[in-house]
């Protein structure tokens, strides 16, 4: 017989019963707004009909986003602003990481200091890269200057602009990489690198052979949050040059933001951030099956 | 004895009800604004008159105020909605469209009639319909500023600045001439889709062009005329041959009233009492000097773009609340007096929409605030205004896009604006 004394003390159900609440706020924060925002993407919700009711348009709204040039412009954009950003964050990140667990005297001051970008805000840190890509005042100018180089246009460019983006956001990123890196690296265990030394085993086989398949999880895991991060970054890109110039550095994320809240386009932003979910997520999973697989 | 008690009982009655009234106090007129645009200037001539109002003004960002009225306005609840608000006038399309705001054309039509004819047809939805949502509240003018001693240090005549062909060596003289000092011959705003409303839209209509064009009823790109290809190949010029350096950021005047820059094309508010601080109209006068828009050859007639706030009311008003409704209509009544418009004017130094400003006693109590009066109210007199369709903003980052890849990246004008047009017309469905 079914009793709720029964069900509480039953072994199968009183996990779920001490995760139901856990889940109930998981549904709210999360799977709610995602599944509304699928909701309003199967319609065609402008500022212009948000009273008077936006017809449903199915899938249409997927559709032409895969007609829509600029969608696709926007991609690339965000595909070059991720690699570079991930490169530079991850090199950068474990490098500072590897210096940091194996000097741990200056580390202390350090890691203060690196910290520093990571806790600003990201409008500070648009504002403040503005001002140091200033053409004629930037700092970055006037050290070219002194050193007999010719000042760049560095956001008005549309070559240039993407990268000075990037160079900017990997000032922002580099230091969580560099925090969870080492954090990583002070789980690792002595043990097999006394075992490897016994047998001989060079500095350079010691961390190829234990530290990076000891490290994968944690690079694995970094590598997924700051890809999602930096993909579905726009506050920064936003200040410093809202997409310009002539759509050089609209990325999905930011093409996003100006189709829901500056063109009134709801449905359609919704449409996008749906498609970037996905992309986000297929891009956790291929993490999951090629970094992060165990050997 | 019962009589007593009849008039103790009345008094108690009529002291009742006077508290109540009393305990009810005057009626809240919430009003919503832009950040920093100063109805709060006459808040207590329009608090005389209109009695028993209490006037509650906010002001929000200006993204801010937008997604707040759409979301606010969308819930069909009126005690959440503010009984008067400021939306720019590149709003009006987008928020008639969405059945938020009341027609007024019964409360401002006849008043309207004293208003510039840009700003009395872009109160109209669709623009010079005879509907009116509003009523447009002030403006701005843009035009040629510059400092006379810099000109003059660099041994150019104000006057090369009045034509395409001899502003060009001219901008490049200032520029070559005061490099050495940290100062700019020619400031060109290219930070965001206004860098349109100041420098290719004004020369665009000198030229004999427009933005958009109505083709069998239905809206279409015009902006990739030859008037569009020689405006936009005007700007390149500056940059290519004057040697113009682009600016992304825009500090509204500011760096040019602190003479970082000798000229720049901007809005009026440039040369005003905010970035001239303690100074008085005739002192300004004295220090700066203003210039129509540069045009092509003698004989074009030099055109601004005015932009400006236009005061409405939430429909939702009108539908579930008429008494707030007629309330609220009384006091932009009110608001719309020609007294109180001056005394806003030139408490704000913001030019006028309508004629009778234009009239003493208006006109000097204005004029005493507001430098190059005379100039400012008769190029607002003549100004064109941006098509207010809900695409507006989709339509201003194309035509933007087509400066940039002219400017920046070589394209040929006519590619640039053709490329746009057809962007736009997607756009515009057309």
């Amino acid at each position: 017989m079914l009793t709720l004394k029964g069900i509480i003390n039953g072994e199968r159900t009183l996990p779920y019963l001490l995760l139901a609440p856990l889940l109930l706020l998981l549904f709210t924060v999360i799977l709610f707004p995602f599944l509304w925002n699928f909701y309003i993407s199967l319609f065609d919700l402008k500022t212009t009909n948000l009273l008077t009711g936006a017809p449903f348009t199915g899938l249409s709204n997927y559709l032409k986003l895969f007609h829509d040039p600029t969608f696709f412009h926007s991609l690339g954009v965000s595909v070059y602003f991720v690699i570079g950003s991930l490169l530079g964050q991850f090199g950068l990140g474990v490098i500072l990481a590897l210096i940091l667990h194996y000097h741990p005297g200056p580390a202390r001051f350090f890691r203060v200091v690196f910290i520093v970008p990571w806790i600003l805000s990201a409008l500070i840190i648009g504002y403040s890269w503005i001002w140091m890509y200033n053409y004629q005042g930037g700092m970055i100018n006037s050290i070219l200057r002194t050193v007999g180089l010719q000042p760049v246009h560095w956001l008005n460019n549309m070559r240039m602009a993407l990268w000075a983006l990037v160079i900017a956001n990997i000032w922002r990123g580099t230091p969580f990489t560099m925090l969870f890196v080492e954090a990583g690296l002070k789980t690792i265990p002595s043990e097999p690198y006394e075992a490897a030394r016994v047998d001989g085993a060079t500095s350079w086989q010691s961390f190829w052979y234990i530290t990076v398949p000891l490290l994968r999880p944690t690079l694995t895991i970094n590598l997924i949050l700051t890809t999602m991060w930096t993909f579905n970054l726009f506050d920064t890109i936003l200040v410093m040059t809202r997409g310009g110039p002539a759509n050089a550095t609209l990325t999905t994320a930011m093409y996003m933001y100006k189709s829901a809240f500056e063109y009134g386009l709801l449905s359609y932003g919704a449409a996008i951030a749906i498609v970037m979910l996905a992309i986000n997520a297929l891009l956790a999973v291929l993490y999951f099956y090629t970094v992060g697989r165990q050997k | 004895m019962h009589m007593v008690k009849r008039y103790l009982a009345w008094t108690l009655v009529a002291i009742l009800g006077l508290s109540v009234v009393a305990l009810a106090g005057p009626t809240v007129i919430k009003v919503w604004e832009s950040e920093g645009y100063g109805l709060e200037a006459v808040e207590q001539t329009i608090e005389s008159l209109v009695p028993g109002i209490d006037l509650q003004i906010s002001q929000y960002p200006y993204n801010e105020l937008r997604m707040k009225l759409s979301t606010t306005l969308a819930t069909g609840d009126p005690s959440v909605a503010p009984d008067i608000v400021m939306v720019d006038s590149i709003w009006l399309g987008e928020f008639v469209e969405g059945s938020y705001l009341a027609n007024l054309s019964d409360v401002v039509s006849k008043e309207a009639t004293d208003w510039f004819p840009a700003f009395r047809d872009g109160s109209q939805w669709p623009a010079g319909s005879g509907k009116y949502y509003g009523i447009w509240y002030d403006t701005d003018v843009r035009a040629t500023m510059y400092w006379p001693d810099l000109l003059q240090k660099a041994g150019v005549n104000p006057g090369d600045l009045l034509y395409w062909n001899t502003a060009i060596p001219a901008i490049k003289k200032l520029n070559d001439a005061l490099a050495s000092e940290g100062i700019g011959g020619f400031r060109l705003d290219m930070g965001g889709a206004y860098a349109a409303d100041f420098f290719f839209y004004p020369l665009l209509w000198s030229e004999g062009g427009d933005i958009l064009k109505t083709v069998n009823g239905k809206l279409e790109p015009a902006f990739n005329s030859e008037a569009g290809v020689r405006a936009l190949q005007f700007l390149v010029d500056l940059v290519k041959k004057a040697g113009v350096e682009p600016q992304m950021q825009c500090f509204w005047g500011n760096d040019w009233a602190a003479r970082k820059w000798a000229v720049y094309i901007h809005g009026n508010w440039a040369t005003s009492e905010s970035r001239f601080p303690n100074t008085t109209a005739q002192e300004r006068e004295q220090k700066v000097a203003v210039l129509p828009y540069p045009v092509s050859e003698p004989g074009k007639v030099p055109v601004t773009l005015s932009g400006g706030w236009i005061m409405t009311i939430p429909a939702i008003l009108q539908q579930k609340a008429p008494d707030r409704f007629a309330e609220a209509c009384k006091v932009l009544q009110a608001y719309i007096r020609a007294d109180v418009m001056a005394e806003y004017g030139s408490a704000l130094a913001r030019i006028p929409v309508r004629a009778a400003l234009m009239a003493e006693p208006y006109k000097s109590q204005l004029a005493k605030n507001i430098e190059f009066f005379n100039f400012y109210s008769e190029l607002a007199s003549i100004a064109r205004v941006r098509p207010a369709i809900p695409q507006w903003n989709q339509v201003a980052d194309a035509v933007f896009e087509a400066m940039q890849k002219a400017i920046f990246q070589g394209v040929d004008p006519q590619k640039a604006l053709d490329d746009a047009a057809t962007k736009v017309r997607s756009i515009l469905g057309s």
